[in-house]
């Protein structure tokens, strides 16, 4: 009897070879049975599912983003860590990975920062922030929001779960064809990583749906447009790339499947396939996605230098036209990602012009927020130190960026170490420099204390050190003709850069290692460092005008906005206190645990194709139907507050 | 306007709008398969090309069964918006029909290119053409699910303003499918089939 | 609700379905009866198609009857536009990929030499 549909390829094969490997995929689930065991011995089971996996409440969700962010951001950088100390070493003579373990770990190293660490920190910030910025108790659809999170978390489940068994793709974070095709590729560590990716994908354009119509229509009254928070913009225009970037990434991947699981052709070398389209395709949303990462961490400077210079922010109007300037021509500057792949000098041209261009509006802002401390009485809390690494860091990656705009100078320099350098200057400079700060500000309203103000700047210098130690030497090695992906390099004059460079990784690594630090700390002293008003930083928007933590219906009395910056204009005007007639009954949305039922058949779904167990993707299929048309048939999805309870709530939280 | 019809109407509204962005983003996926078959349909690696596999009455018959699917659609919705249950009930019954008679002529195509050899795993061109023409309808088949789940609704709850509010989506959804065929019509078949 | 206004919905959609219907016999009869040559038949077609999705768009899809602000309607202008940017600048890079890579290297070669001798 041949039972192999019911297993599909499944084999012993596909266990862990070498050392490292198999000391991951033994410690990642010996970890994570240790937590699961603490969890049934202090009897958190029920809290665990009420409280957290069945909340429709965007402020938890956004907390289990970010908990999933920093997570992934310890795994991203170990990957760096051992890419660095082969480069640093392998010259010794050492050699800590054989080519195909090291081509596995840039790839997930790429793959898991993008995806599970910036994608993650960005949703995980806006639904932390977004509603309380508004004025408003939730996101458009709170349901969504949890399949949004969990099909993220299933994401996430399916690229870990490839270094316990199968192990990953070895095709760089954008996989090209035709080496990731069926015919170099036939093992399961592409399809790992195309359905991680998929899967996680579709939970970004649900919410990039989502928090777009919780932008248009969920504002507090008498908030229009352009009195809302910039932070709010960034995220309105982040939302519409995302909107349009992703279902191409989602079309894409998905003809990568085809070709990989029906035998088509449409990336192969052969039977008529165009690789080439594959490399456009991507890029095509490839590039959307990186301004996708950035705008919402532009969005959280816009705040943090408002608040911390006590001076209302230079210039929204300009900074709303520049936003509305990058959402547009991020569109128009894919190619230049492969203008060495052979096209003409019109099409490389007009792509290199429409690159430069886009440098302009970014400049605006960041002359904005300079024009914004000009004159301001500012004060360097940690937010404010992100800020400043963030202005200069950021800005030598934005200009090796219109350096390379330039055709002729590209080909000298691409997929050299030049490149690696300038993304990972924008990236950390830019991404993880603008969502360390947004962590720093808004943690008191998360948790209801501030974070250690000391150990968290040392976090940040410790970064910004690391940083310029571990990538400067990057953009001198690219220049000299150092390859990119490379996991030995010939000449050994460029060794000492290498070692600089991976000296650099050990500082940031150092850096990750203070901000948990500090963390810890600051759990322990929470009662010291207690933000006891709601309004720690003596804020400008409305998030600061309710108690910290905030309360989980957000505000009470749903305000009325008359001005930019409400908060500050309520304070100067003298705060009134609500009388028991302000406060109305309101309605908020119920648990639900079809979220993530949904998300663990979605799941099912990748897993079904990775392993070829084709009854498993099938069934897992009809269930995610089921699902959905379950929830669809559910009238009774909100609960109310009465008046009187939220008076009383309010009063408890205040006092 | 009491709180909680307000309440009703502004999810109304809010549900339009989430659905016709997602449209928006269906619409960009199709997109992408649309230029990737226009990219690879000279990619017959040797075999035959639209010219010579397609039956273009065939193709006409599909294009009507939507198409009056699309209007009794539209004339369902004006029937629930009305309060009309019954009459709803029987203009969705014929929608999902036209729809099962679409997606059945559509099957029998694909499955004589597949006996006649001519399946996707033999060039790029037969990939782009199974998969865009496959997408829309495998969206075809959601939405003959949906159309039912919501006729279940319908007759148990009735033409409440929620099943208004459901319709509506569903609607907007199947014409949204009639409107990407114009364009598989066209740039598939109709210029698949010009010399 | 009025019956007057429910017989006007219902002609919006006979209007709508009958004007589809003509666009879609008139493509289809242009093709098989070749009215015009392979080019010009090629544009008549997808002016039809646009015109078609007009048609659709108006009297199926009431994008008009939208309040203010108009979200859904300015989303839709905004996504066409993008869509068209994606479609026609791939389509675009494509062809000139296709073009300069699908040669072979003598031809290659002879370009180049050619494009050098007109100079910077």
């Amino acid at each position: 009897m041949d039972w192999s549909w019911l297993t599909g390829r499944l084999s012993a094969d596909y266990l862990p070879q070498d050392p490292v490997t198999i000391g991951a995929a033994v410690g990642m689930p010996l970890a994570i049975l240790a937590v699961l065991v603490a969890i049934t011995y202090f009897k958190k089971w029920g809290y665990i599912w009420n409280e957290w996996v069945t909340t429709l409440d965007a402020k938890k969700i956004g907390i289990m983003y970010m908990g999933i962010a920093l997570l992934m951001l310890a795994r991203g950088g170990a990957d760096a860590l051992m890419l660095r100390a082969q480069t640093a070493l392998e010259p010794l003579g050492i050699e800590l990975f054989d080519t195909q373990t090291f081509q596995e770990v840039f790839t997930a190293h790429g793959s898991i920062m993008i995806f599970f660490v910036a994608m993650g920190a960005m949703f995980g910030l806006i639904n932390i922030a977004l509603p309380l910025l508004l004025g408003t108790r939730d996101v458009a659809y709170p349901f969504l929001n949890s399949v949004s999170f969990w099909l993220f978390f299933a994401g996430m489940v399916i690229i870990n779960s490839s270094l316990v068994f199968g192990g990953f793709s070895n095709g760089g974070w954008l996989g090209y064809p035709p080496l990731t095709g069926l015919e170099y590729n036939p093992g399961p560590g592409v399809d790992y990583w195309i359905w991680a990716l998929q899967i996680s994908g579709i939970g970004s354009l649900l919410s990039g749906i989502n928090f777009t119509v919780t932008i248009l229509k969920h504002r507090a009254p008498g908030m229009t447009l352009m009195k809302m928070p910039i932070f709010a913009w960034s995220v309105l225009v982040a939302m519409v790339l995302v909107m349009l970037a992703f279902p191409v990434l989602t079309a894409t991947l998905g003809m990568l499947a085809l070709d990989r699981v029906a035998g088509m052709h449409f990336f192969t070398s052969d039977g008529g396939g165009n690789p080439m389209m594959y490399i456009n395709l991507i890029w095509a949303w490839g590039h959307p996605e990186v301004y996708i990462l950035i705008l919402p961490a532009f969005g959280i400077f816009s705040e943090v230098v408002a608040t911390f210079a006590r001076k209302r922010l230079f210039g929204y109007a300009t900074m709303v036209a520049a936003l509305i300037g990058i959402m547009f021509l991020s569109f128009v500057v894919w190619q230049h990602h492969f203008f060495t792949m052979g096209a003409g000098a019109n099409v490389n041209a007009f792509f290199g012009i429409m690159t430069m261009i886009i440098a302009i509006p970014t400049g605006v802002k960041l002359f904005n927020w300079i024009f914004t401390m000009y004159k301001g009485s500012i004060r360097f809390t940690a937010p404010m130190i992100w800020f400043m690494c963030f202005a200069v860091t950021f800005t030598i990656g934005g200009v090796s960026g219109v350096l390379m705009a330039v055709p002729a100078l590209d080909f000298q320099v691409h997929n050299t170490m030049f490149l690696v350098a300038h993304f990972h200057n924008v990236i950390i400079g830019g991404v993880v420099f603008g969502y360390f700060a947004g962590i720093y500000y808004w943690w008191p309203k998360v948790f209801g204390f501030t974070l250690h103000d000391g150990i968290g700047k040392l976090a940040a210098y410790a970064w910004q050190v690391g940083f310029v130690l571990a990538f400067i030497p990057l953009y001198i090695l690219g220049l000299m003709g150092a390859v990119r992906r490379l996991d030995s390099y010939d000449d050994p004059t460029w060794q000492p850069l290498f070692i600089v460079s991976g000296i650099g990784v050990g500082v940031i690594a150092l850096g990750f290692a203070l901000m948990v630090i500090g963390m810890a700390y600051s759990v322990w002293k929470r009662k010291e460092l207690a933000d006891t008003t709601g309004d720690p930083w003596d804020g400008r928007t409305l998030e600061w005008s309710v108690p910290s933590p905030a309360p989980f219906y957000n505000f009470a009395i749903t305000p009325r906005v008359s001005h930019r910056d409400e908060w500050w204009e309520r304070k100067k005007a003298g705060l009134k206190v609500p009388t028991r007639s302000d406060y109305k009954d309101i309605e908020l949305p119920k648990n639900s645990a079809l979220g993530v039922y949904i998300a663990v058949a979605a799941g099912l779904i990748g897993i079904g194709f990775i392993w070829h167990i084709w009854w498993l993707a099938i069934v897992a299929l009809i269930a995610v139907v089921v699902f959905v048309i379950k929830r669809t048939f559910d009238d009774d999805t909100e609960y109310t507050i009465s008046a009187d309870t939220l008076y009383k709530l309010d009063k408890e939280a205040r006092a | 306007m009491t709180s909680h019809a307000a309440h009703i109407k502004e999810k109304a509204a809010n549900a339009t709008l989430g659905f016709w962005l997602y449209l928006m983003t269906d619409i960009m996926i199709f997109a992408s398969l649309f230029a990737t078959f226009v990219i690879l349909r000279d990619g017959t690696n040797g075999g035959p090309s639209g010219q010579e596999l397609f039956n273009l009455e065939f193709v006409m018959a599909e294009t009507f069964l939507l198409l009056v699917s699309s209007f009794t659609c539209g004339l369902a919705y004006l029937a629930i918006k009305h309060g009309q249950k019954r009459r709803t009930l029987v203009l969705l019954g014929t929608t999902i029909t036209l729809g099962i008679g679409f997606l059945s002529l559509e099957l029998y195509e694909f499955g004589e290119l597949y006996l006649a050899g001519h399946d996707w795993t033999h060039s790029a061109f037969l990939s782009a053409f199974f998969t865009l023409v496959g997408t829309h309808g495998l969206h075809i088949l959601i939405g003959i699910i949906w159309a039912i789940a919501l006729g279940d609704y319908i007759s148990k709850r009735g033409t409440t303003p929620d099943a208004v509010r459901k319709f509506s989506l569903f609607a907007l959804f199947w014409h949204f499918l009639d409107l990407v065929w114009i364009f598989i019509f066209t740039v598939v078949y109709l210029l698949g089939a010009i010399s | 609700m009025s019956t007057q206004s429910y017989a006007h919905e219902v002609r919006q959609y006979t209007i709508g379905f009958i004007g589809a219907a003509a666009l879609t016999i008139l493509a289809y009869l242009s093709v098989k009866l070749e009215w015009y040559d392979a080019t010009t038949t090629a544009i008549f077609v997808l002016v039809l198609a646009v015109m078609q999705f007009g048609v659709q768009v108006y009297y199926f899809l009431h994008l008009r009857g939208e309040a203010k602000p108009r979200w859904q309607s300015w989303s839709f202008v905004y996504s066409m536009a993008m869509m068209l940017i994606v479609v026609c600048g791939s389509l675009w890079v494509m062809y000139n990929l296709n073009y300069r890579m699908g040669m072979s290297g003598e031809q290659m070669e002879q370009r180049m030499l050619e494009e050098n001798k007109k100079g910077f």
